[in-house]
């Protein structure tokens, strides 16, 4: 009966995905029954209106969802536009834009303003001056300490902690994109009950009555499936509960988890560890299939890219490490190697074994390799066996457990546990092999024994293996309660939906990888009043009504509590400020694996496609597929914006007849999905990569973009498939790409290298001098190399025909470091952030009109099949002589003394003959009205320093000249110089490597005037003078020179 | 065949060349003083406010001090417009049922902000900063006029570009000694009305009114000088080497050792040079930058 | 040059010089005037005019659609993006611009010349001039992204107290172009004004006599009036004739300036102005052979017109052939890696098929102009004068887009493909530019009777025997 009920109504729900696209549409749906508006209405409503008055009350009408509404009724040829975000806003835009000109003739006089001042100001708020917080952002991987930028108690900004001692001020773009996250509009608002606004207390009532009636039978009945719990609170708070309702079961599930890593730690460890990498210590680095400088989905990314990139940088030393990556997807990690080896899938764990066996781990060298790879294998082995304590082999997080198995063995061989690795408590207060409970619960769903199931923060119904075809074992529930950011999938179909607050709206405490605890504290009362898991739990107790605040402030100031001793509050106070508890760190644990490897060496040369399954790097598992930002910014590797795709090397292409856009159905295990051709250089053959996190149904930026990759997803072997088969199924699927790597044809007489297996970008780069790198070996011998050879001459600063610039005071100046950069997007998405880039959509940024203002330009050198990678960030070089300023016909943009290249929007007309002018093409336009007007929310999150650009204007990278202004004034003050690394640029901020310094290239001292000083520094295209401020510091390979000998692989 | 037009048409024929001459430039004349008129700028236009709050009551009446109300003006871009709390901190005790204050009381009682309309309303992409402003010698009345004897508030300079410019091009116009900052009358120095500033050398990162000491009274004779200064560490003088305390802005200036040697201005260029040196005015070329104000 | 090809009974044959004639035989100063002036004064409209009419009108309906959606939207509409940030609007502005040359150029210089040939034509030729400069002018101002700020590019005390920026060839355009379309105008309509007068007098109507009485204002053909005219159109072609050369050189600075591979080249100015007429004189036999057709102007433009006008072209055709050839060849003279590879790009990359269409038009079919028979065939002619403005424009295709699509950062090369209001706008145009000209020849007198009188041999006559020039129009 119930069941029916739910189910008519889920179905009749999940017909109408626009609903859960317009926020607040549940009462608005309710609300408007009684006044329906209809476009006549709207015109007399504003025919009486001139000027910006007019234009106002249109844009206050667009956003009310009557209009909505409206539209849906009106344009029914809208209505499915509506679905789509873009093509939403822009429809609102088409208005907006008319309404602009409608309202021109009123425009000579600014419309009255109205000031709303505070009723009692709170103390310590100077308005205009922006403050800051420490706080983490819980990740499953362990939490990410960040620091807050507030504007009026306003979130605007999040960074890394540059305290922290283990983060140090580096991000990555899923922490930088978390703000836009708090400012979804799709956020659900409202506590639901079947699609009904209740509120919390309703909720309690149910949820008490059913706990009332569970306490004899100690919970039976009663599970929790929780996303991953790094927070030691919520665990206390289970481990309570569990004591009062002995039975009921609490199950994590995450689909990137990290069950490989538990399962090979509880074989050889009989217990759970996590391992921590000291690549401070390292000076040979192997990754086996681990992409641990692909971003936070990486336990302890930010550590290891920057230990890693602190043994490149060649300052002062000339020793580097090196890194051999063995991997069966291509990554950035792969490309940042000295030596990098595609295997299949199938391949990896005997690899790894082989690996074990050759340097004296155990474990046979079998598998039958070709002779390359052979002979890699023996390069790294011996290169391994020579650096015994000062190497490390790094396993992959999605790679089977026997490599993680051999990885033990192989460190623990060369003595490198204790010293490269250290071996320490989870970082997860309840490890649990997630795939195995969540397939126990299901069965136990199925068998109706499951009475109330609460979900935290987990959205099954999308993103569980398909083969548990978890949605009929979910209707077989009597109730079921979903905690949840987003009325998503699962929401819609549970019968209870509680909005779940934010991470800068609530209290919690969270570990980073190496255990240091951090508080995280609400930046801003929860917008829609959202609720946390801590709630939930907390009511379960006997102490029902105790707040989160008050639970963090127990685990740690409660008897026994760190924070406990001495004076309790100044610690609290302090562990506030800072932004984590000093001495939480987990001390390193002495553990040896026990027994040999498991022979089981993964399985044989398997036949047919190998499917292998990733998490995204930006939408991650399909939790941030509704950010703009993180759908947009091109992917490292990939540069897929707005998609997913399924990536296969060329020969595969060709192998299955195969184009790129091809609609290519993948089928495995009966089950089918199809997503659109795209080829990946460096994958293995026969292997398709098929990234998860898309595909979603719901949200106005998520709905409808890309496959769902779970769909064909198995619980057994949740990364790899075997045996799958393609399918060209005739239909173009337009892939989203924004940099195209076109095969060079040109014969060696016109300039080409006449393979034609190599990318005319590529080997244009190297001919042109815009990357720039040798070998150790070879910049010892030689360390003026960047400057010699045809491209690479820089003229004289008076060879101009305008008279050279003075620079009194301040010359602003960057180096970029190549060898640093791992190409991860930080800086991207730090750069969206800070200067309120709008979001265009797919399809402009099919037509090349993303608006980005930095990007990471990729360049593939040598055959597309293996190729070598150059990372190259790029964006506006604030030439000296920049061509943009002698051809813009109104002065829009123009030098500053400061060597600053201005652009001055609103004096700009959108000529665009800067951009044609443009040698680094990092100028960009509104094409159309690209800002977001409309959504309230929005405007909350954008940075107040800087304009919010309209329809047809130019503009660019400024080195942050708020930020810049900003300590100006502050110097001005109390006159002195502005001191060296006072202004940090957005980029440079979020960077995880350092490989970004700002400055003053006249003070002699600061950072970058030394490092602009080094014989590598060169300046991309400084031989056409444009004289660029922003200059790179040319990379160097560390190269095993026996070994490339062997392959032939770097020929100098 | 009969002609359509008689000899007179030449004449009108000339005329109206002439004509359409005077109606472009006219025209020409006529947009040139229409973008710079009240009609457009809002100069001296009293906004209708919820409460008709008279600055001049309250500052030349009652001789409040400006950042009694607007707190923020020396640590912040935006100069703070007082909550509703700052007016009941009086109107708790008097004119408590005054029909006028109706509306604040109102916001009290149910906390509501009192809608005020916005008398100078800069465009949103021009960012203005108090602070600098105030702590580097440009006064209030620069920008706000007679705040002091406007009954009603009311913007008096244009607010254009080419205003600020004015300014921006050759500062020492407006320069005046940091502890005039708030002093509505202060007309600059002149024959009739001469300004004596000292100056020590102070290390650099001491706050900007730090060396400078001026006086309207001539130190050479009797008379206190009381001087409020701002952004000044009680130290301020203190600090500077030699040690010995040279009088701080309250102390009179008879009591300044002779080692301070006050320079006389007469005219406000010489005065504005002066203070452009001592409070590090950055030059018109920097001053004049676009991204001074549009980022 | 003695034209043996021609049968030697052939009226149109000038006896003594053996050349076609610029006017039939037989002609008088009544039979001119009549000729032409029937065409306007005429009651009854000719259908194929209104039909022209009409067609044209209602593409300038597509035009007025095209730009209120842009207006709307934005240039976005457009196929522009990054890197390819200037497309048709440019393209299409150029192009137009070079069209309008033949005009001025036949006026001016083909005036101080003394180039007879050139009075049956230079009318309308300079109409032409005018309305294409109408649609070329209207590019710059609707490609900008903020069109309602376009005031900003002049020069005026505004309260901002900034100026525009004088460094920047888009300013040059301002002016060289305004200036151009000033000087055309007035020239055009100076010329006009004795043939004003003359339909003035012919026309029954007495709108007609009011319409053509204020317009020719009170021209009454007295001699001090024509010594009058005859100086006002020497110092006016004085002044145009800088001007013919200068308008294209500016604008192509605008590409000449950019240090854009493909646009950065000092060979651009005088290869865009022998475009420029190339292109022009090409448009003018396009309008020229179907009038004379349509109106039985064959007496008046003859095949000497027509032959001329293609020695024109081919002559021009082989000066854009020659910048042609020099790029390729300084691409490789320089040694520069841009240059060659802007040039390899530009003939091998994916844009390759306009370059070549641009040489079949542009150089390699013109060749044919070289025979004679060719050069006074009308067909071929009209034709080839499609090609050539065909190859013309892509000629600006290649410099502007191809240009643009691979320039210095490889990262950032893209492509162009044009949308639906691109073609809407272009398409719009020429409706404008043909519904201005049918307007024109309906109303106003397409060929100067005047000058065409004083090439009669009776005006010659008159100089022998010293008899008084009979008054116009009687």
């Amino acid at each position: 009966m119930n069941r029916n009920e739910r189910s008519a109504f889920g179905v009749q729900r999940s017909g109408e995905p626009e609903h859960a696209a317009v926020p607040g549409s549940q009462e608005s749906l309710v609300q408007i029954e009684p006044k329906k508006l209809t476009l006549a209405e709207i015109r007399a409503k504003l025919a009486n209106q001139k000027g910006k008055k007019f234009w106002r009350s249109v844009d206050e009408l667009a956003d009310s969802s009557e209009f909505a509404e409206l539209v849906n009724k009106e344009f029914p040829s809208q209505a499915s536009e509506w679905i789509d975000p873009v093509s939403r806003r822009g429809f609102l835009k088409v208005m907006g834009a008319s309404m602009a000109l409608a309202g021109l003739a009123g425009c000579t006089k600014q419309p009255d303003e109205p000031i709303y001042p505070y009723v009692t100001a709170p103390p310590d708020l100077t308005l205009g001056k922006p403050v800051y917080f420490a706080s983490a952002f819980p990740f499953t991987t362990g939490a990410v300490p960040v620091l807050i930028k507030s504007a009026a108690y306003r979130p605007i900004k999040v960074d890394g902690n540059p305290e922290h001692p283990y983060v140090r001020g580096g991000s990555d773009p899923i922490t930088q994109a978390t703000l836009l996250d708090m400012y979804d509009p799709d956020r659900s608002q409202h506590i639901l009950y079947r699609g009904e606004t209740r509120n919390w207390a309703s909720f309690l009532a149910a949820f008490r009555s059913m706990l009332a009636d569970k306490k004899p039978a100690g919970g039976q009945g009663l599970y929790f499936l929780s996303a991953t719990v790094t927070s030691p609170t919520l665990a206390a708070q289970w481990q309570q509960a569990q004591k009062n309702y002995p039975h009921a079961k609490f199950v994590q599930y995450d689909p990137a988890n990290r069950d490989s890593h538990y399962r090979a730690s509880q074989q050889a460890f009989g217990q759970f560890v996590d391992a921590q990498y000291r690549l401070d210590q390292a000076d040979v680095i192997v990754s086996l299939d681990a992409d641990f400088l692909g971003g936070a989905q990486f336990p302890g990314f930010h550590k290891l890219a920057r230990d890693y990139a602190q043994k490149r940088k060649l300052d002062g030393t000339d020793q580097m490490n090196r890194l051999y990556v063995i991997e069966t997807v291509t990554t950035t990690t792969g490309f940042k190697a000295d030596h990098r080896l595609a295997v299949k899938p199938s391949q990896i764990a005997a690899f790894a074994q082989a690996l074990a066996g050759a340097v004296g781990g155990g474990g046979s060298s079998a598998g039958n390799w070709s002779d390359h790879d052979a002979k890699y294998l023996q390069g790294v082995a011996a290169d391994l066996k020579a650096n015994g304590g000062k190497c490390v082999v790094i396993p992959g997080e999605f790679a089977p457990p026997e490599v993680h198995l051999a990885a033990f063995a192989i460190n623990q061989a060369l003595g490198n546990v204790g010293k490269t690795v250290v071996y320490t408590d989870p970082v997860n207060p309840m490890p649990s092999i997630q795939c195995d409970d969540l397939k126990a619960l299901v069965a136990d769903m199925n068998a109706g024994k499951v009475e109330w199931l609460v979900i935290l923060n987990a959205n099954p119904l999308y993103s569980a293996p398909a083969d548990l075809d978890f949605e009929s074992a979910f209707n077989k529930v009597n109730t079921v309660v979903h905690l949840g950011s987003h009325w998503d999938e699962t929401g819609q179909q549970a019968h209870w939906h509680i909005n779940n607050a934010h991470y800068l709206e609530m209290w919690s405490d969270a570990r980073a990888y190496d255990g240091t605890v951090s508080i995280v504290q609400p930046m801003i009362d929860p917008m829609y009043g959202g609720h946390s898991a801590h709630e939930i739990l907390q009511s379960m107790l006997d102490n029902p009504d105790v707040s989160a605040y008050d639970a963090v402030r127990a685990t740690w100031l409660g008897n026994g509590g760190l924070l406990s001793k001495g004076d309790a509050e100044f610690n609290w106070r302090k562990a506030l400020h800072d932004g984590w508890i000093d001495g939480t760190a987990f001390a390193p644990k002495t553990v040896a694996p026990k027994g040999g490897l498991a022979t089981s060496a993964g399985t044989a040369a398997a036949s047919g496609v190998e499917v292998v399954f990733r998490p995204d790097a930006h939408v991650y598992d399909g939790r941030y597929a509704n950010l703009g930002w993180m759908q947009e910014i091109p992917r490292p590797v990939t540069n897929l914006s707005w998609d997913n795709a399924a990536q296969m090397s060329f020969a595969t292409m060709e192998k299955n007849g195969l184009a790129e856009n091809d609609a290519v159905e993948i089928s495995v295990g009966g089950k089918k999905i199809i997503g659109g051709a795209l080829a990946v250089p460096g994958l293995p053959d026969d292997v398709v990569v098929v990234t998860l996190g898309q595909g979603r149904r719901i949200g106005r930026v998520a709905g409808g973009v890309g496959y769902n990759g779970y769909l064909i997803q198995q619980s057994g072997a949740p990364w790899m498939l075997a045996g799958a088969s393609l399918r060209k199924t005739g239909d173009i699927y337009d892939i989203c790409v924004t940099k195209s790597h076109h095969i060079d044809q040109r014969s060696v007489a016109h300039g080409g290298d006449g393979s034609g297996t190599h990318s005319i970008e590529g080997n244009e780069s190297l001919d042109r001098g815009i990357i720039r790198y040798t070998t150790l070996t070879e910049y010892k011998k030689d360390p003026e190399f960047a400057h010699e050879g045809v491209a690479r001459w820089t003229p004289e600063p008076n060879e101009s025909m305008f008279p050279a610039y003075r620079y009194d005071k301040n010359a602003w100046g960057m180096s970029i470091d190549l060898n640093s950069c791992i190409g991860c997007n930080a800086c991207v998405t730090a750069c969206f952030a800070e200067n309120n880039i709008p979001v265009v959509g797919r399809e402009q940024v099919k037509i090349g009109r993303l608006m980005q203002w930095i990007r990471i330009d990729t360049y593939f050198e040598g055959d597309l099949a293996a190729p070598r990678a150059h990372f190259q960030p790029m964006t506006c070089h604030q030439c000296e002589n920049a061509p943009c300023e002698q051809v813009c016909p109104v002065g829009a943009t123009v030098h500053s003394p400061e060597g600053l290249n201005l652009m001055v929007y609103n004096r700009c007309v959108g000529t665009r003959y800067c951009s044609n002018n443009c040698p680094y093409k990092v100028r960009r336009f509104n094409f159309l009205l690209y800002s977001d007007y409309e959504t309230e929310s929005l405007k909350l999150m954008r940075n107040p320093e800087v304009s919010v650009r309209s329809r047809g204007v130019m503009e660019k990278c400024s080195y942050c000249s708020q930020r810049i202004e900003a300590v100006k004034i502050e110097a001005d003050k109390d006159n002195r110089d502005i001191r060296d690394g006072e202004i940090r640029t957005a980029c440079q901020q979020a960077c995880p490597t350092d490989a970004i310094i700002f400055g003053n290239i006249n003070d002699k001292t600061s950072r970058v005037a030394k490092i602009k000083t080094n014989e590598r520094t060169y300046g991309v295209l400084a031989d056409i003078n444009t004289r660029p401020r922003t200059t790179y510091v040319a990379g160097v390979l560390n190269i095993n020179e026996p070994l490339a000998q062997e392959l032939g692989e770097y020929s100098s | 065949m009969p002609q359509i037009f008689d000899r007179s048409s030449n004449a009108l024929a000339r005329m109206s060349l002439i004509l359409t001459g005077l109606i472009v430039i006219s025209l020409g004349l006529t947009l040139d003083e229409v973008q710079r008129s009240p009609w457009v700028t809002r100069q001296g236009q009293r906004a209708d406010q919820p409460v008709p709050f008279s600055h001049k009551h309250h500052v030349e009446g009652l001789g409040l001090q400006c950042q009694y109300c607007h707190t923020t003006v020396e640590k912040s871009s935006y100069a703070g417009i007082p909550p509703t709390k700052t007016c009941m901190n009086c109107h708790a005790q008097i004119w408590t049922n005054a029909q006028l204050l109706e509306p604040v009381r109102q916001s009290w009682a149910t906390g509501a902000s009192i809608p005020w309309t916005r008398v100078h309303d800069l465009p949103d992409y021009v960012f203005f900063n108090h602070e600098i402003h105030v702590n580097k010698g440009i006064g209030c009345s620069s920008c706000h006029g007679r705040v002091d004897e406007m009954p009603i508030m009311y913007m008096q300079n244009s607010l254009q570009m080419e205003w600020c410019l004015n300014c921006h091009r050759n500062p020492e116009k407006n320069l005046r000694p940091t502890s005039e900052i708030y002093n509505m009358a202060w007309q600059g120095a002149s024959e009739l009305r001469p300004v004596w500033c000292a100056a020590e050398d102070v290390p650099a990162g001491s706050p900007t009114a730090g060396g400078v000491t001026c006086t309207e009274e001539n130190p050479k004779m009797n008379g206190g000088v009381q001087m409020a200064s701002l952004s000044r560490p009680p130290t301020g003088l203190h600090a500077q080497a030699g040690g010995t305390a040279i009088g701080s802005e309250d102390t009179n200036p008879i009591q300044l050792p002779a080692g301070v040697h006050y320079t006389e201005f007469t005219s406000q260029q010489a005065l504005g040079q002066f203070l452009e040196k001592h409070y590090d005015i950055r030059n018109p070329r920097e001053l004049t930058s676009c991204e001074v104000c549009h980022r | 040059m003695a034209t043996k090809d021609a049968p030697v009974n052939n009226p149109m044959i000038d006896p003594v010089t053996e050349e076609y004639r610029v006017i039939a035989p037989g002609h008088t100063f009544k039979s001119v005037t009549e000729e032409v002036s029937r065409i306007v004064l005429t009651s009854h409209t000719p259908l194929g005019w209104w039909f022209g009419f009409l067609l044209a009108g209602s593409v300038v309906g597509i035009l007025m659609t095209a730009l209120t959606w842009l207006f709307l939207k934005g240039v976005g509409i457009w196929a522009i993006t990054i890197p390819v940030a200037w497309g048709f609007a440019i393209i299409n502005f150029v192009w137009w611009i070079g069209i309008g040359h033949a005009g001025t150029l036949i006026s001016a210089i083909l005036l101080l010349f003394k180039q007879g040939w050139r009075n049956s034509i230079n009318r309308f030729a300079e109409a032409m001039t005018i309305f294409a400069v109408v649609c070329a002018g209207m590019f710059p101002l609707i490609h900008v992204g903020r069109p309602w700020l376009g005031y900003w590019l002049f020069p005026y005390p505004s309260t901002m107290n900034y100026w525009p920026q004088f460094r920047s060839p888009l300013l040059w355009d301002v002016f060289a172009v305004s200036t151009y379309a000033t000087i055309s105008v007035v020239f055009w309509y100076i010329g006009m004004i004795p043939d004003l007068g003359t339909l003035r007098d012919r026309s029954t109507s007495k709108a007609g006599q009011f319409f053509y009485g204020l317009l020719s204002v009170g021209w009454r053909g007295s001699v001090r009036h024509w010594v009058r005219y005859e100086t006002a159109s020497l110092l006016l072609a004085g002044l145009a004739t800088p001007l013919v050369l200068s308008v294209h050189s500016v604008i192509s600075l605008d590409f000449s300036v950019a240090l854009l591979p493909g646009w950065h080249t000092t060979i651009f100015p005088p290869y865009f102005v022998a475009g420029a007429i190339y292109s022009g004189f090409a448009m003018v036999i396009t309008l020229a052979v179907p009038i004379r057709k349509f109106y039985h102007l064959e007496d008046l433009i003859t095949i000497r017109h027509i032959d001329n006008m293609n020695k024109v072209m081919l002559t021009t055709g082989l000066i854009v052939a020659y910048g042609y050839s020099t790029e390729v060849f300084m691409s490789w003279y320089s040694a520069s890696h841009w240059e060659y590879f802007m040039m390899w790009n530009r003939m091998f990359g994916p844009m390759g098929w306009s370059y070549w269409t641009l040489i079949t038009c542009n150089i390699a079919t013109p060749q044919l102009l070289w025979s004679r028979k060719l050069r006074k065939n009308v067909a071929f002619t009209f034709v080839m004068s499609l090609i050539i403005n065909t190859g013309m424009w892509f000629e600006r295709f290649v410099i502007v887009v191809t240009s643009l699509t691979r320039d210095y950062l490889p990262s950032s090369w893209g492509t162009y493909r044009a949308t639906k209001w691109d073609y809407a706008t272009f398409l719009g145009t020429l409706g404008l530019f043909t519904f201005l000209f049918f307007l024109f020849i309906r109303f106003l007198p397409m060929i100067p009777m005047s000058e065409l009188r004083m090439m009669l041999p009776q005006s010659k006559v008159k100089e022998v025997h010293g008899e008084p020039l009979p008054e116009a129009g009687d």
